[in-house]
């Protein structure tokens, strides 16, 4: 279990995206990475069943058309993705950003800072938890 | 009886029939006289009373001649015995008779002729009989009789008399005056109005029934009935009528007697005496007088009812001098008791002043006067005498002292002084006022050596002279200005008043005056001129008038202020003319408000108003009064104040105010935008920023060991660039968010977060951080305390030039604030320098020499001031070393206002 799991990297970074795939390459993790550009591209995604379950939604947070807030208040409206399982990544250190994100039922909020060693770290951390998590798989 | 013992048959018979014997036994024992003379007058028979009544010797006159027997015989009687011996039978019933003795008997007697068997006259037959005693006491009788008639004509008192009849009968001098009229044959039903009788009102006309006489006929005993007769044209007589019945022996009914006795004269000494009782009463009352008796003898005290008022005592009640004692105020009794019993022996007449206590208990003031009645012996038996209440006297004479003593008083503290001065004689007196005022003594020498006149300023002295002669003149009060020269030399003014006191022949006789000394006032008249120019001066310059108006007549009074407030030139009591140049909203809001003046509702009138000046310009008003309430009158009195420029000024500072919440609006609105800014800009350039040093950091692993020399060099000086773009932007929104409420704020323990913020900077070697003395306790966010230690000691050890230094740190304290010092050993901060450091991305060294974004002193200061305090670098005479102070409040201190901005 576990191997088989999809990642979503929502961001509009692309310097971000490919940080993550040298991470997860790193890692040696073969899970399937798909990335979208911002929350509606990343909620068509979803929505058009592009993402096999199960997954886990790496989300920003400031992205152009919809942000992390607006695409995590359209999932958890949704009764076909309100158990998806959101990681924040973001930039941002701000109080309010971190506790609005919890209220949304994110797993984690994680800040990126010092880009190369966090995303290592980051990278090391979703392979345990894709590997030791049980994640809803249900259609 | 005589018939028989006359008969001549019969005597014979008895003579014959009961024995010769018996009749000279009888003749003898005959209580009158008898005697028998023969026709020859000589005595035939004579009994022994004859003898005894007439005097006669012992031996027997019989065979005697009548007229030997009686030697002084005269021709009365010889004429009576010679008719008697003619044959005719006489009697007389009172003769009056002078005995030989010369003594008067009155007799009766009877002269009977006896005759011979045919007929003549042979002798006379004499009886006799003394009724002497008789006669005496009818004759006493009859002369009673007359002075019963002339007492009865004289008394004063009306008697009358009616028989059983009702036939009028004695009707005396008396009855007659009191009627005019005599007894008239009328009966008892027409007494009443014939005599003109009344009740005792003198009004009612009197039953018939009611007459006394008429009832005392009719059986009744009247006493002291009263009644008044009042005939046509005579003054009526008041009168008290004693009437009883009259009863012969046998109690026949003999009629009825009335005694009527005028009490007119009674009545009118009574009706007098009454009203010289009641003036006497009413003069004791008027007078607090009365008068009193002590009889010693008796010690009955008697007291009238003046004395009875003052003394306080209740009804008629007998006392005897030691009961009248008790009247006597208890610290007084015994002086007087032994007063009164000295006087009674041993003085005629005595004025003796004592205090009563009434049986109620209040106390009064008696002046006693008396005199002492002495029997022949010289003993006093008696003291007569008067009481005068005498506490108002003495109340007024107290008062009087009192008054005479306010009013020396009150001529000292109102420097005033009276004096007189007698123009006959010259000489003043002068009140203790008057000697105060004119700094002399009221020694009467001094007195009598100096006048008023002498102290008056010579300037004055002319003009006050003329003034007071020329009232001497006329007669009337003079009143004058001037100046006096007191003894001491000070010159003082003063106000005369005066005038002349005439004598009864209408000259003048005396000169008086009161002087009032006016120096302090005509100072103040000074002063009050000086007062009322400056005020005059002040309204005028304060563009204020002062008014008094009366709402109802809308009557406006002012000065001259009121007009030049609104550029007239003629002044105007009607107030309307003036309402008239207010704007309507204006005259509506004055009216309402005299409205409610009127009514009651407010006492003042307080608005500001705008209005046009005659020359059409616009001026603000304020107009400020009170109401004045009188009996029935309502005025208000107060000013108006031209406020143009304070009404301009003050709509301009309202619009400056508007105007500059508007800047505080929009200022907080770019504050706002700024801090958004700050934090978007940080998040936003940090993105690509981080994109960048990925780059940078994947061309290293890539390039592995083939990257060296100059690209080596570059991009490791790349990934520095970014380093501190990156503090830059994290110092910039640390900045954006200083000050900005983290956490509540709460007294904290300054000491604790000190030594916490130390242990985490993380010392260089050879640097030592102290703390030196106390810390106090402040009133902050903990967090925003740290920052600013933190950045202020890491900044003392992040520029200090040595290798090693000391920071030290100390702190005082007052009541509000807390103040600390952070000094620190390095280089020092060149003063140029000390307020621009707190700038933002201020640095004094190049960044490539000393890493630093200059952000940190500005985020100190933006944080200390933001919570209430202030910082400064504090100016030091040596060259190295910084000395940080910053204050920090104890308490909350922010108020509710600005927690709301």
């Amino acid at each position: 279990m576990g191997a088989n799991v999809t990642f979503l990297a929502v961001d509009d970074d692309e310097i971000d995206l490919m940080a993550l795939k040298r991470a997860f390459r790193a890692a040696d993790m073969a899970n399937p990475l798909i990335s979208a550009g911002d929350g509606q591209e990343a909620l068509e995604l979803l929505r058009a069943g592009k993402v096999d379950k199960p997954f886990i939604v790496l989300l920003d947070i400031n992205m152009p058309r919809m942000n992390g807030f607006e695409f995590l208040d359209e999932i958890r409206a949704d009764p076909e993705l309100l158990r998806s399982v959101v990681f924040i990544l973001t930039t941002s250190r701000s109080e309010r950003d971190v506790i609005r994100a919890y209220d949304h039922h994110v797993a984690g909020y994680i800040v990126k800072s010092n880009a190369t060693q966090t995303t290592k770290d980051l990278a090391t951390m979703l392979d345990s938890y894709r590997r030791l998590v049980e994640l809803p798989t249900e259609r | 009886m005589s018939k028989s013992f006359l008969d001549t048959k019969d005597l014979t018979a008895a003579f014959s029939d009961a024995g010769r014997s018996l009749l000279p036994l009888l003749i003898e024992h005959l209580p009158i006289a008898v005697a028998l003379v023969d026709n020859d007058m000589r005595y035939l028979v004579a009994n022994p009373r004859w003898y005894q009544d007439y005097g006669l010797p012992d031996e027997s006159i019989i065979g005697r001649s009548h007229f030997d027997v009686f030697e002084d015989y005269s021709d009365y009687w010889r004429n009576i015995h010679g008719r008697c011996l003619a044959g005719e039978t006489l009697r007389k019933d009172e003769e009056r008779y002078v005995m030989a003795d010369g003594r008067v008997i009155w007799v009766q007697w009877d002269l009977i002729p006896w005759r011979q068997q045919d007929g003549s006259v042979a002798g006379i037959m004499m009886f006799t009989r003394i009724i002497t005693e008789q006669v005496e006491a009818r004759q006493a009788l009859e002369k009673q009789r007359g002075l019963i008639d002339i007492v009865l004509e004289t008394i004063d008192d009306g008697i009358v008399t009616c028989n059983a009849d009702g036939k009028l009968g004695l009707f005396n001098r008396a009855t007659r005056e009191f009627h005019g009229l005599g007894p008239e044959a009328v009966g008892p039903d027409d007494w009443a109005e014939l005599y003109s009788l009344f009740q005792a009102d003198g009004q009612t006309p009197m039953a018939p029934d009611d007459v006394p006489l008429a009832r005392a006929a009719r059986g009744e005993i009247v006493k002291d009935a009263e009644m008044v007769i009042a005939p046509l044209g005579k003054p009526p007589r008041f009168l008290l009528a004693d009437a009883r019945p009259l009863q012969g022996p046998d109690g026949s009914n003999l009629g009825a007697v009335a005694v009527m006795h005028d009490q007119s004269d009674l009545r009118r000494r009574e009706a007098a005496l009454r009203l010289e009782a009641t003036r006497l009463r009413n003069a004791e009352r008027v007078g607090r007088t009365g008068s009193w008796e002590w009889d010693a003898k008796t010690d009955k005290v008697h007291w009238s009812e003046g004395a009875k008022r003052i003394l306080g005592l209740p009804a008629e009640k007998g006392m005897d001098f030691d009961q009248t004692l008790l009247l006597v105020h208890p610290d007084d009794r015994q002086g007087v008791g032994d007063f009164l019993r000295d006087a009674l022996e041993n003085k005629d007449s005595y004025v003796h002043e004592w205090r009563g206590m009434r049986p109620d208990g209040t106390v009064h003031d008696v002046r006693s006067r008396g005199e002492v009645v002495r029997n022949e012996a010289g003993q006093g038996v008696m003291i007569i005498g008067t009481l005068l209440d005498i506490t108002e006297f003495n109340e007024i004479g107290r008062s009087l002292a009192v008054k005479a003593e306010q009013l020396s008083r009150a001529e000292l503290i109102g420097r005033s002084g009276t004096w007189e001065r007698d123009l006959s004689s010259g000489l003043s007196s002068w009140s203790e006022g008057m000697a105060a005022l004119l700094g002399v003594s009221l020694d009467p020498t001094e007195m009598a050596r100096v006048q008023p006149g002498d102290f008056l300023h010579p300037d004055d002295r002319d003009a006050t002279v003329s003034i007071i002669s020329e009232a001497s003149e006329t007669g009337n009060n003079f009143e004058a200005d001037c100046r006096i020269i007191r003894s001491d030399g000070e010159v003082r003014y003063v106000q005369l008043r005066g005038g002349f006191i005439l004598d009864t022949a209408g000259k003048p006789a005396k000169l008086a005056g009161a002087m009032h000394d006016v120096t302090a006032l005509k100072q103040h008249e000074t002063a009050l001129q000086a007062l009322t120019e400056r005020y005059q001066l002040a309204s005028e310059v304060s563009k204020t008038a002062t008014w008094e108006l009366w709402p109802e007549e809308r009557r406006i009074l002012s000065d001259e202020n009121l007009p030049r407030l609104f550029g007239a030139t003629v002044a105007s009591d009607e107030f309307d003319n003036w309402l008239g140049r207010v704007d309507p909203e204006g005259q509506q809001a004055v009216d309402q408000q005299l409205e409610d003046v009127v009514t009651g509702k407010v006492d003042t009138l307080d608005l500001t108003v705008s209005a046009r000046r005659v020359d059409g310009s616009k001026i603000w008003l304020a107009p400020f009064g009170r109401a004045m309430r009188g009996e029935d009158s309502l005025r208000i009195v107060g000013t108006v104040r031209d406020v143009t420029q304070e009404v301009v000024a003050q709509k301009q500072l309202e619009r400056q105010q508007r105007e500059l919440a508007e800047y505080a609006a929009e200022l907080q609105r770019s504050n706002a935008d700024l801090e958004q800014f700050a934090y978007v800009s940080s998040h936003d350039l940090r993105a690509p920023l981080r994109g960048i040093d990925s780059l940078a950091s994947w061309i290293e692993e890539d390039l592995g060991d083939t990257l060296h020399g100059e690209p080596a060099k570059n991009l490791a000086l790349l990934r520095s660039r970014v380093k501190r773009l990156e503090d830059l932007l994290d110092a910039l929104l640390q900045y954006s968010r200083a000050g900005r409420k983290l956490n509540e704020a709460t007294v904290v323990d300054t000491d604790a977060i000190l030594h916490e913020t130390i242990d985490l900077l993380g010392l260089k070697k050879g640097f030592v951080v102290e703390v030196n003395g106390p810390i106090p306790a402040v009133h902050a966010d903990p967090v925003a305390l740290r920052i600013v230690f933190t950045n202020l000691i890491g900044n003392a050890i992040k520029h200090h030039d040595g290798e090693s230094g000391l920071v030290s740190i100390s702190a005082t304290d007052d009541d509000h604030m807390a103040t600390f010092r952070i000094v620190d050993d390095g280089p020092g901060i060149p003063a140029v320098f000390h307020s621009r450091v707190f700038e933002m991305f201020r640095t004094l060294k190049p960044r490539d020499e000393l890493e630093a974004s200059g952000m940190g002193l500005a985020i100190v200061k933006k944080t200390v001031e933001r919570n209430g305090g202030s910082i400064v670098i504090e100016e030091l005479s040596q060259p190295r070393g910084t000395v940080f102070v910053f204050t920090w409040p104890k308490h909350e201190t922010r108020s509710k206002q600005e927690e709301i901005q």
